[in-house]
Formats: C-alpha cells, structure tokens, sequence
C-alpha cells in the first residue's frame, strides 16, 4: 500500500477507536517526518531556521487523501506529531547533555539548530520531566501542552482532537503554564 | 478531597487571573479564607504564571525538524572530489554543508561549501549563482574570506575557499563579551571588508557574527559575501511556486542581524548592512545581541520597532554608543551614509580610545605612575599650609572617580586614592578616613557640608579624573567641611612632557614647604619611596589592582605578572617581592587557573618574601606575606600570628594585616576580635571586594547567617559580576534552605571546576544524587588537566552523606596540605555533620587545630 492510503486508512480507524491504528502509525509518520525535514529543509533555505509547522500542514494535505477524511483528522495527524517531536527532541536534548558532559574530543558541529537545541536542551528535559509528573494529575491538560508546545497545533486544533471547547483548551493552557512554571522553578 | 481540592485551586486560579492588584488579593483573601495551603497554591501558580512571560511560547516543533533535517544531510568526509580529498566536516547551514578538504593540486588546506540542489538545481538558478559567486569571489581584502573557485564535479557544486582556522564571532561573543579596544578592532576590520564590497556593488545582507571568523591573531574574515542575494531570489521563486508557504507567512533565517527594510521585505542598498554591522558591534559590547527575544516573532517585532535602551551598561562611552545608535537607526535615511563614512568614524572612536589607553604599554603607565607620585606630593604640601594653621584635621579622603569613560584608567583612579590613603594615615595628629561607599559619591556633586557632618571630619578630599580635548586631566579639591570653602583646588594635565618639568619644580618647593611643621621622621616617611623606577612602580601598582579584584582568579594571573615585571625592572623593590609572595601563597586555590601545588606555592611564596625581607627588614608587607605562607601552608597558626603583630607594630595602616590577621583570629574561633580587624582592614582597603566580604565571611563561619546575608547582598550589589562573592552567597543559601537558588548560582558561574563541588553539594543536597555523582565524574576529569584537591569531592560526598568516603577525601587533603583545608575543618557548617566523628579529630589534628 502506498503511504498515503496507509496512512489514512490508519487515521480513519483511529478515529473510529481503533486503539491499535495509532500503534501502526507512529513509525510511519515519523518516517514521515524525517524525509520531509530532509527534503523541505534542506532545499528551502540558506539560513535553516525556518517554521515548519507549516511544512508539516503541507505534508498532511500530501499524505492523506482529503476526500475520504473530516478535517478534523488533520488535527489528529498534528497531534501524533507532536508525541513524536517530543520523543525526538527528548532524545536530542540528551545526546546533547551527554556530550557536553562527556566531553569527547570529538567536535561538535556548529548548525544553527545545535547551537539552539544547546541552548534549550536542559529546558526541555525538565519540562518533559514535569510534564510527566503533570500527566498525573491532568492527563488533558498535559495533552494540550504536548500539542501546543511540541506540535505547534493551534488552539482551534487542539480543540478538535481532544473534543473540547476553545476556551477549555486556553484553559487548561494557561493552567499548565503556570503549573509547569512552577514546578520547573522549583527544579531548577 | 485531592480532587475537590484541585478543582478549586483551578477555578480560582482562573477567577484571580482576570483580575488585577488590590481586587485580586480581596478576592483571594475571600476565597481561600482560613485555607492557608489553598492560598499558597493558588498565589504560587499565580506567580509562576505571571513571572513565566514567554513560557512555551514558542513551539519546539520547528526546532526538532531543523534538527532531524541536519541529522539526515549525507556526509562527504572520506570522500573524493575532484581534487579535493574531503577531511572533515566544519559545519552546516541552510545553503550548504561546510567540509575542510586537501586540494590535492597546490597541497593546501581549503574549506569546500556545497550548495544546496535548489540554487543550482535549474538553469536559471544556477546562471544567478555563478553570477553572484563570481562577483564576490572578485573581492581581495585582508578581511574577506578569499574565494579559489567555483566548481562543478560530479554533480556537486561547490565553492572553494580559504580554509581560515579560528573561531566565529558567535563562538566568541558567547563566551563573553568584548573589551572595547577588542570590539572597536573587529568592528573596524568587519566595516573595512563591507566597504570594500560595497565598493564593488555587492551588499552582504547576512552580516552576522556566525558569518564572521577571527583567526587566533585576532584577524577578522568575513564570510559568504552576495551569496545571500542569490538565496533570497532562490526563495521568492520557490515560494511564487508554492502559494501554500507564503500564505502561511514562512519567515526564513536567522531574522535578528536583519535591518527593517530587509525584514518588511523591501529594496535593500548598502545601509542595511550597515544596520546589521551595528547589532553585531552592539553585541560585542553588550555581550547580548539588543533585539534577541525569546521568539522569532517577537525578535522582528524589537527590530522594526523597539529603541535601544537609552542606558548604556558595562561603561561603554558615548562616543561608541552614538555610533553604534546612528548604525541602528530605523530610518536608513538616518544611519551613516556609507560604510566607509561608519569605518572613519570607527577609526576615531579607536584613537580616542587608543591615545590614553595604558593597560597594554608600560610606556604609558610610566606616565601615569610619575604623575601620581608627585601629585600625592603637591597635595601634601597642600594639606601642611593647612594643618599650619593650628588646627589638627579629621581629612576625608574620597574616592577620586575615574569620569574619563575610560575603564583601563581605574586603576590610575584607585592608585592614586590608595596613595594618598597610605601617605596620609601616616601622618602624627592627622586622622585619615577612607571612605568605602565608593558608589555613593562617585560622580555626583558632594555637598562638602553635609558630608562632612555625614563622615564627621573636617576636610574633604575630592578628586576626579576627567577627559578633555586636550587630553586626560585630574582635577582636585581640598575643601573644608565647615564652610565649604576650597583650601586647594588644582587642575593638572596627565600630560608627560609636562609632567616632568612640575616633578621637578614642585618637589623642591614641596619639601621646603613642609620642613617646619613636620617630625623628620614624617618627613622621611613622606619623602620615602619605595623605589626610584617609576616604571617598577607602575607595574607595582597595576599588579595591586589586579590583586584587589584577586576574587576573579583571572586576575591573580595578571598580579602575578605585574608584580614579576616589576621585580624585574627594579629588583631591590622590596614591595614588589612582597606582592608577588602574596600573590604566589594564594597560588593553590582551586579556583585559581594556574593553580599550583601546595608545595610549590609555599616555595614561591617564601622565596619572594624572604626576599622581600632581605631588602628591608623593617618592612610590613613582607611579614603579612610570610603569615599568609605560615597560615595556609605550614599550619603553623602561632608563627603566622605573630608575623602579622610584627607587621602591625612596623605599619599600623597596613590593611591586609588586618585581613590576614581578622581571618586568623576567626580560624581559631576568636570572632569578636576577628570583626574588629575586619572592619579595620575594611577602612583601610576600601576597595578589596575580598576585604568587603571579609565580615560576612566571619558571621557566617560563626553562624550568623541573618547578619552575613545583608553584607553579602551589599557587597553583591557593588561587584554583581563577581563570581566569588555570588558564590559565598550561594553558600549561605544552602545553610539557609535555599537550595534551588543556589544551585541556579553554582551553574551559572561554574567555569572549569570553579563552583563544582558547590554544585554537586547542592545537588545531593537538593535529592539529584545523580546529578550529584556527575560532578564526581567532572571533578575527576578536571583534575586531569590540572591539580584539583581531593576537598572538593569530598565536599560532593558530605553532601550525599556518603561519610566514609568524605573522611577518605578529606584526609587526602590533608595529605596533600590542601591551603584551603583549614577553614573548612575549623568553622565551616558544611562541616557539621562530621563533627562529631572520631577521626573529624584526628583531621582537626592533622592541621593542626587540635593539640597533638
């Protein structure tokens, strides 16, 4: 089967509550993602920082065939990303810790994304830690940020995966800001 | 009851947040009344939410496929093209990766950057690339990067150019920032290369400091020129082919070097690099690029419309900073009209700068050292027609403020003040005050009247050093107290030629001068000089400085030197030996870069003091300096007592006795006394951020911490760059439950294992043992660079209560005679939990603190 039928197929099931689709469709998305950031980054610009949520809406209306799914399922789409971005950026930002502990006498290459993934990288850790702990006590709210933050989905989509109002998702968002501000706060 | 508890922390929280001060805490107050853990939630979340401006803002999303992007680029290394032989790959970027390769050919080093497939992908594409790249490849200026070739083999494209070793200026700046004669020198040579360009028609317009090499010779290279140009075409025509981008408002690059113009998408001409040379000027200075904010939108948002703060920091003068505002300016009408304009302008700013400068030239200093030994001189004779007149004077002597705008002049500033100081407190019926607020009454008219009741003296001496067209000049009055009236004011040009004819006519006149009001032994003291080579004497004075700011461990690189060159030019400068003994004893401190063992600092130390002694017995210094040698090294506590009495009875006006002696007597447990010479030595050295922390050192050794924080706080206040004084504080944190503080301290100024041990103790402390046994690892790395004492991790175990193994450490210290090993045996509360362990004795034993 071709990605694209595959893939929604896979999201039409999902949708439907088919738990196990969703198992099928991380490693094909992420797939996904690596040959998009390939591709869309490497030839679109000299500079290399560019905003790739857009990309990644490109990439839904290429993957999926609109005609035999609801809008809404490009939310969904956005929100698997998002879980995947999380996982990869995690794995990054601990690479990147453990290199800069570890020393190694390797040289490290200075793009501009290392440079920045540098920068945030003990960030990130501590916010997947809180979030983690977040998760526990408010598994949507903790949804929403994941989305939010990781995915770059908008409040209008995030609303529509999670099935609640606009105003419960700024909400909860601006609950778990402060929430999360606060626990990191007191890590740090 | 969790759950109805959390439900309404939330709704309150949310109720708080639409509204705002008074009504939000009546409301609070009504909502949670008598709750006082629901009220603390709900304010704390309030607090983090509202300190939290930025948060998450930004989507990590982007971030993630830039970097899977990276990850995924093909590597040539090991490759052969042409006749390069790839050798390793130097960096990547949005138009191409960056690989250091061998040209087989002319057997020399060039740099290859490969470009991208869509700027050579179609004909018309890469006919514009060519163009542009050869253009720029026209350009020969020391400070371009040459370009060899462009080239086309095997389906790659590829320029080839010089490889230039070094680091970018983004690497640099990061590190820190720029002294100023530094930044003025890059940004010369930075415009000096745009100017050339622009000459040939070509505009950067990516000027940034990651597009700008400096060589380790402090070359400047800049990099990539016009080849931006044939991106951004590359890029209107991708995105008139892909509506969907441009209507989703794609911005592209590193948007903070961008000017307006090129942001709102117009016509660039040469003034927008102009505008971008000005924020990476301003970074150099500031250390920060002005505009950066925590996300690109908001960063575009600063360009196009947020001013410069009108506040300079970190003393940038203002003739710099006007520069740097005319390049920055919004309206290009209203920047310098070319860059050749800006590099005139810059090659004034750098002969303002360089004519006076003084810390890098002894020739220099010898001017300035002349000058202020005979000033102290002229004053005094100013000072005796006074005291003639019957009355005995209480004198204040202010600090005289260095108002030049030049920060390489402190040091004649506060040479000068320490002079007087130390020639005035000499004098019998004569009471010197040296007053320590330095801030206070630095630049700002002082009401004589006033601060003369404030201090309770009779006579104020004020002085500033001030720029002029002519040059630099000192301008000085004595007034009196009483009515405010100027007993002596005095204006003298820092001017060399001239300085030596005054020298001349003055000193006589002086000394006649003085003759009957004065004891001869105060005259002696007054003619007495140390040594007769004014340049011995200059490079003693700076070597002083540096080792009044010894709190940056830097600096006692740089005392060391100052004090060796002044031995060198005068060897029978007793002072200057025992400077470098001083410097020398405090060589085996961990933070210190060029730490040296304890033996071998001890025999440094000894022999520059012995030294010292041999020249003049009768000198104070030298015996502090064998104290400090006795203290730290030989344990002998009664031998270094005494040291410090004998230099006290040769020099009473002596500060660092007192220091020395003040930590002494708290080592040994006698604070009160210990307080008194603190802040005897504090009133002598006003200027020692180590003197000024000395007092707070002693009420946190005697645990108390509620009096040792306000001092330090002070004292942080007035050296906020200091990371020895942010480091004690962090200390009295952890002895206070302020965990978390400190350690955001201890990351923040760890700088090799400098702030290490603090950091691991704080994370063990704080439940990360992990991150604990990190810095174990750490240390040990360190210490294979240089000598790192055992101390330090057994600091780390103390605080993972790993107690056998402290002792282990702590007795490998002893082993080693670590310098520093005393005080934290004596009096330091991280101590506390060893205490009462029978071998913390034998370790007590060991420096000799218990009787054997």
């Amino acid at each position: 089967m071709q990605p694209t039928s595959e893939i929604t197929e896979l999201l039409i099931d999902w949708s439907n509550g088919d738990k196990e689709a969703l198992d099928r469709l991380f490693p094909l998305i992420e797939k996904e993602l690596h040959r998009l950031a390939h591709y869309f980054v490497r030839n679109a610009h000299p500079d290399n920082t560019l905003q790739t949520t857009a990309l990644i809406n490109e990439t839904y209306i290429k993957l999926v065939d609109q005609n035999r799914v609801q809008w809404q399922n490009r939310a969904h789409f956005f929100a698997i990303s998002a879980r995947i971005m999380r996982r990869i950026l995690l794995q990054y930002a601990r690479r990147g810790r453990r290199q800069k502990r570890g020393g190694g006498a390797r040289k490290v290459l200075l793009t501009e994304a290392a440079l920045v993934l540098a920068k945030r990288s003990d960030d990130l850790i501590l916010l997947d830690d809180a979030l983690k702990n977040f998760e526990k006590l408010h598994e949507r709210k903790s949804r929403v940020v994941e989305m939010r933050y990781f995915g770059g989905l908008s409040v209008e989509e995030t609303a529509a995966v999670l099935k609640v109002s606009e105003i419960t998702v700024m909400r909860d968002w601006k609950f778990a800001k402060a929430w999360l501000a606060r626990q990191i706060g007191n890590a740090k | 009851m969790r759950n109805k508890n959390r439900h309404q922390v939330e709704s309150i929280f949310h109720a708080a947040l639409a509204l705002g001060g008074s009504e939000r805490i009546s409301f609070l107050t009504e909502k949670c009344s008598g709750d006082s853990a629901l009220l603390s939630e709900v304010e704390s979340l309030l607090s983090a939410f509202e300190s939290g401006s930025g948060f998450l803002e930004d989507p990590a999303f982007d971030l993630g496929m830039n970097l899977l992007a990276e990850e995924s680029e093909q590597d040539l290394t090991g490759e052969k093209i042409g006749f390069y032989e790839i050798k390793e790959k130097l960096g990547g970027g949005g138009m191409g990766d960056v690989y250091l390769a061998e040209d087989t050919r002319l057997n020399r080093r060039v740099a290859l950057k490969f470009l991208k497939k869509t700027f050579t992908g179609d004909k018309w594409a890469k006919r514009q690339f060519m163009k542009e790249a050869q253009a720029a490849a026209m350009l020969e200026h020391p400070n371009i990067c040459a370009v060899h070739s462009i080239e086309e083999v095997g389906g790659h494209n590829f320029i080839a150019m010089q490889y230039i070793e070094g680091k970018t200026l983004a690497q640099v700046v990061a590190e820190k920032r720029l002294p100023l004669e530094t930044a003025l020198s890059v940004a010369h040579q930075i415009v000096s290369a745009v100017a050339v360009a622009h000459s040939h028609g070509i505009i950067h317009r990516d000027i940034k400091p990651g597009n700008i090499m400096i060589t380790s010779e402090g070359l400047v290279k800049v990099l990539d020129f016009g080849l931006a140009k044939v991106v951004e075409q590359q890029q209107k025509r991708a995105d008139e082919n892909i509506s969907q981008f441009s209507q989703n408002g794609l911005i592209f690059g590193t948007v903070a070097y961008m000017s307006p113009e090129q942001l709102r998408g117009e016509r660039l001409d040469y003034r927008s690099d102009i505008f971008s040379v000005g924020i990476v000027f301003r970074e150099m200075l500031e250390g920060k690029n002005p505009f950066r904010r925590s996300s690109q939108a908001e960063t575009i948002a600063a360009i196009l419309s947020d001013e410069l703060p009108a506040e300079t920091e970190n003393g940038i003068p203002d003739t710099v900073d006007a520069t740097v505002r005319k390049c920055l300016n919004k309206s290009k009408d209203k920047r310098f009209d070319s860059a050749a304009e800006l590099q005139l302008e810059i090659e004034n700013l750098r002969d303002g700068v360089t004519v006076a400068s003084a810390s890098n030239s002894v020739a220099r200093i010898y001017r300035y050292a002349a000058f202020i030994l005979l000033f102290v001189l002229a004053l005094g004779a100013a000072l005796f027609l006074y005291l003639r007149s019957g009355k005995i004077p209480r004198l204040a002597v202010l600090p005289i403020a260095n108002e030049s705008r030049q920060t390489d002049k402190d040091y004649i500033s506060e040479g000068l003040t320490a002079s007087l100081i130390e020639k005035f407190s000499h004098l019998s019926g004569l009471k010197v005050i040296a007053q320590p607020i330095v801030s206070q009454y630095k630049s700002q008219p002082v009401d004589p009247r006033s601060v003369g009741a404030e201090l309770d003296v009779d006579v104020l001496l004020l002085g500033k050093i001030i720029q002029k067209e002519s040059g630099l000049a000192l301008q000085v009055d004595l007034l009196s107290a009483a009515d405010g009236t100027a007993l002596f004011t005095k204006e003298y040009a820092v001017d060399e030629a001239r300085l030596i004819e005054i020298h001349q006519n003055l000193a006589s006149q002086i000394i006649a001068e003085l003759t009957p009001s004065l004891s001869e032994d105060e005259k002696k003291r007054l003619e007495k000089r140390q040594t007769n080579d004014p340049e011995a004497y200059a490079l003693y004075l700076t070597g002083r400085y540096w080792w009044n700011r010894r709190d940056d461990p830097k600096n006692m690189e740089k005392a060391i030197d100052f004090f060796t060159k002044a031995t060198e030019a005068d060897p029978a400068y007793a002072l200057a030996w025992a400077g470098l003994a001083d410097s020398y004893a405090l060589s085996n401190t961990s933070s210190f870069e060029r730490v040296m063992t304890a033996t071998d600092a001890a025999r440094n130390a000894k022999a520059a003091a012995k030294e010292a002694i041999k020249i003049d017995s009768n000198l104070a210094p030298p015996h502090v300096s064998l104290g400090i040698i006795k203290s730290r090294y030989d344990w002998d506590w009664l031998g270094a007592e005494n040291d410090f009495k004998k230099s006290i009875s040769l020099d009473p006006e002596y500060a660092p006795a007192y220091f020395w002696y003040s930590r002494l007597l708290a080592l040994t447990g006698r604070y009160d006394e210990a307080l008194a010479y603190a802040d005897k030595a504090r009133e002598l050295e006003p200027f020692s951020v180590t003197s000024q922390l000395n007092k707070a050192h002693i009420y946190f050794y005697s645990r108390n911490f509620d009096l040792a924080e306000p001092l330090y706080t002070d004292v942080f206040s007035r050296n906020p760059g200091s990371a020895k004084v942010q480091n004690d504080l962090a200390w009295l944190y952890l002895q206070t439950d302020r965990t978390k503080e400190a350690i955001a301290i201890f990351e923040k100024i760890r700088r090799g294992d400098y702030g290490l041990a603090g950091l691991g103790y704080a994370y063990a402390r704080s439940g990360r043992s992990n991150d604990a046994r990190r810095i174990i690892g750490e240390l040990d790395r360190v210490s294979k660079e240089k000598p790192v004492s055992a101390q330090e991790k057994a600091i780390v175990y103390i605080g993972l209560n790993e107690i056998d193994t402290a002792f282990e450490h702590l007795t490998r210290a002893c082993n080693e005679r670590y310098a520093a090993l005393p005080q934290l045996l004596a009096h330091d509360p991280l101590t506390d939990p060893l205490r009462t362990d029978a071998r913390f004795a034998e370790l007590l034993r060991c420096v000799n603190l218990l009787p054997n």
